[in-house]
């Protein structure tokens, strides 16, 4: 069935058409954060709007295999304030400690409301009746720890839809296909009251000019388009039209944003995300066998070899341990002070055994050897009920793979801190999960009238701290927006904005958006990769302020398709320049953040174990910090809890 | 104020591939489910009534399958994402020891197993 051809653009073509909507609360981005925060905001009696840039049916990169830390679920062994203590060093204080908290005390509660939306968070099938992640009262089965019973399985692949009705029913205006384009300020000033926001319909080019009297920005981090873009397909964890568009438009705005320096390992590798046969997160705690089917054991935190099953899921006797993957392993690159066992294949030892002939590659997932609630709950579950990795079970059990008999290819990947088992698989950068907007204990930014929640604040992660994050952040923003006057907009800012987006419509020679972002790429990979010192950075730098003012002014789009292509692009290209900003500004190396200068080569020295903030005001770059834990600090309260008890908006 | 008329290349891909004997284009609908579904905004509705969708810009595909999960009559083999070759992933069967991909010649036949939950707790054709 080849067949090729040109179709008439489907779609009416109203380039420069102008709507305007006015609302109470705008929210940006229709991923996770963004439905939550809308539904909370709906549900406090405003007017709501959200604006995404795909379809909220299906929209944003999360899936969901495991929700928590839900510390207020009914079975939890740890309260948020253990928890934390956990949590903090792991991180070596680059965490957002607000953030955290608040997922610990409200996740449960809703992960509650998400049930009665339509999103399913038990097994009231039985499916797993007696099992032992199973809570036989509830019915709720948990992951990773099965003592502690701090983070629950689910089945994501239900929550997406559960939020897109409940947004129908709340009267939320959803408007779909659309990509916001630049916030507006009051007066259209750097800084000011944020009263707005303008968008382009990336299929009929039409342009919206929202006013607001509050705007809650949920467009969350880049995907692997800085480093890793080469022109062809784009895959990755995070979706492809993610490209830090947020921070792009905050940074114009004059909001404070930290950690753009920081960058993660990753892999170019192409294999399905969590679709190989692995010993972590979703797969945790999957058997894994070298080629030969000999077992590879997991090691504890002390380095001790564990010799039964029950030992992977349940901690150590030693102090009050949890286990919990990815958490400091998300800053650090090494799962260091969770104790979180560590299948041996994913630790560097493991090199010297396999040249030694004592291991034989490849090696493989054993769901065959585990019992059958654990095969279910991997394989049948978490993978085929994620969401994002639904298409996975798909593909795979169609292609004939029976995980009751058959044994998954384990490639390893950039989690592991182990070989490569794929010469490509730790060959690149990806944001840092620190990266984003400073926010406060109300989850608002530094500008007034601006909220924030999920992947687009700093050091938050993970699909349910984007939902409580959202939640929180659509109860204040509703809130203010009570009170709050309603700001004219600066026409000029309007119009501006206007002449920048359609540009490349107007030009009919020029580059196309693939080759700006694949170089774009390349300066990143090249002044920004492994090793870096002042000067490389400045000549990246260079290269990107020129990028900008030549390469970027060429830019052709045929189709308002290619449009918001070219627009994600140009907002890459701004992202890219902030990173580098950023990463100039510490005059430090790193390891938590993964920065190695060599010019400064100490790992993070004392006087700099802090978080570096970029803004700009009047157009030029400012330069400052805040020191580790700033939310426990004046004008906050010294506790968590306090804290949590004086802003909570329930 | 002239109406432009633009024109968009379309192509049958591997990627996204489409069985116009059980796909009808959701006809009902103002939008097929799948270009609904879609979140790089990559398939078009068919000019043609009852016809599959047509796929645009097909190396934006990331892979998410969206367009399968949407689709009423996926099971029924409407609608099939397939990887590019180098995702197309290697198992062993622990018995025999024999080697499997996705994509091979001579597969072996569909595990036909449902997940936990089923396969669409909520998608129906309606």
């Amino acid at each position: 069935m080849s067949f090729k051809g040109v179709v008439e653009w489907p779609y009416e073509l109203r380039y420069g058409t102008v709507n305007r909507v006015e609302t109470d609360v705008l929210v940006i981005g229709g991923g996770i954060a963004g439905p939550w925060a809308a539904i909370e905001a709906a549900r406090r009696g405003t007017r709501v709007t959200l604006i995404e840039e795909s379809d909220n049916i299906s929209s944003g990169p999360s899936g969901c295999d495991h929700w928590g830390p839900a510390l207020d679920n009914p079975c939890a062994k740890i309260t948020p304030d253990e928890y934390l203590e956990i949590v903090d060093p792991g991180y070596r204080g680059y965490i957002n400690g607000i953030m955290e908290y608040i997922n610990c005390n409200d996740g449960y509660r809703a992960l509650l409301e998400l049930e009665k939306m339509g999103g399913k968070i038990r097994d009231d099938a039985d499916e797993f009746k007696g099992a032992p992640f199973r809570d036989e009262d509830t019915k709720l089965l948990f992951a990773y720890d099965y003592e502690n019973r701090h983070t629950l399985r689910v089945w994501g692949q239900t929550f997406k839809l559960a939020l897109y009705g409940e947004m129908l029913r709340s009267d939320v205006e959803l408007i779909n296909r659309v990509y916001a384009t630049g916030l507006l300020t009051e007066g259209g000033k750097q800084g000011a009251r944020v009263v707005g926001a303008t968008a382009v319909n990336v299929r009929t080019g039409e342009y919206y000019v929202f006013k607001a009297k509050a705007t809650v920005l949920c467009t969350g981090k880049a995907s692997d388009r800085p480093w890793l873009y080469s022109g062809y397909r784009i895959n990755g964890l995070r979706a492809p039209n993610l490209v830090g568009s947020g921070f792009a438009m905050a940074w114009r705005a004059g909001a404070e944003l930290t950690q753009l320096e920081g960058k993660r390992v990753t892999g170019i590798s192409r294999h399905p995300a969590y679709g190989t046969g692995n010993p972590r997160n979703t797969w945790y705690p999957c058997t894994i066998v070298d080629a030969n089917g000999k077992e590879i054991p997991y090691i504890s935190l002390d380095g001790k070899t564990l010799t039964s099953f029950d030992q992977r899921v349940k901690p150590s006797t030693r102090g009050k341990r949890i286990i919990m993957p990815g958490i400091p392993m998300a800053m650090t690159g090494k799962a260091l002070e969770s104790d979180m066992p560590v299948c041996l294949s994913d630790r560097p030892e493991f090199e010297e055994l396999v040249r030694k002939g004592e291991y034989k590659l490849p090696l493989y997932a054993d769901l065959t050897s585990m019992s059958e609630y654990e095969r279910k709950a991997i394989f049948g579950l978490m993978v085929a009920q994620e969401g994002k990795t639904w298409i996975v079970y798909r593909n795979l059990t169609q292609a004939g793979f029976d995980p009751d008999k058959d044994l998954l290819q384990y490639y390893g990947d950039w989690f592991s801190s182990g070989p490569s088992l794929d010469a490509t698989s730790k060959r690149g950068w990806t944001m840092s999960t620190g990266s984003g907007l400073i926010v406060d204990w109300d989850l608002k930014t530094t500008l007034d009238g601006f909220y924030g929640a999920g992947d687009t604040i700093f050091g938050s992660n993970f699909h349910s701290a984007a939902a409580t994050g959202g939640r929180w952040a659509g109860a204040k923003a509703a809130e203010y927006a009570k009170h709050a006057s309603s700001s004219e907009l600066d026409e000029s800012q309007v119009q501006q904005g206007m002449t920048r987006i359609y540009a490349p419509t107007e030009r009919t020679e020029g580059i196309d958006w693939k080759d700006l972002n694949t170089g774009i790429s390349s300066v990143l990979r090249t002044y920004f990769g492994e090793y870096v010192n002042e000067e490389l950075l400045e000549i990246g730098q260079t290269w990107l302020r020129e990028l900008e003012s030549k390469e970027a002014k060429e830019l052709v789009a045929s189709n308002p398709h290619e449009l918001m292509r070219s627009l994600e692009t140009l907002d890459l290209l701004t992202v890219s320049q902030i990173i580098i900003e950023s990463a100039l500004s510490r005059k430090a190396s790193s390891k938590a953040l993964n920065l190695r200068r060599l010019d400064y080569s100490q790992d993070d020295p004392t006087e700099w174990n802090k978080f570096v903030t970029l803004k700009q005001a009047d157009g030029k770059v400012v330069v400052g910090e805040h020191p580790f834990g700033f939310w426990l600090m004046p004008p906050y309260a010294p506790t968590y809890r306090e804290n949590y008890e004086e802003h909570k908006p329930w | 104020m002239s109406v432009r008329k633009i024109y968009v290349p379309f192509e049958a891909t591997k990627f996204i591939e489409f069985d116009p004997k059980v796909c009808n284009g959701c006809p009902t609908l103002e939008e097929p489910r799948c270009v609904k579904a879609c979140r790089m905004d990559m398939l078009v509705k068919n000019p043609e009534p009852g016809k599959p969708p047509l796929t645009i810009y097909s190396d934006e595909c990331c892979d998410c399958g969206c367009c399968v999960h949407a689709c009423p009559r996926a099971l029924q083999g409407a609608i099939k994402m397939n990887y590019p070759i180098a995702e197309n992933v290697r198992w062993k069967e622990k018995k025999t020891g024999k080697h499997f991909r996705i994509g091979m010649p001579n597969p072996p036949s569909p595990n036909t197993k449902p997940p936990s939950g089923g396969w669409y707790p909520e998608n129906k054709e309606t």
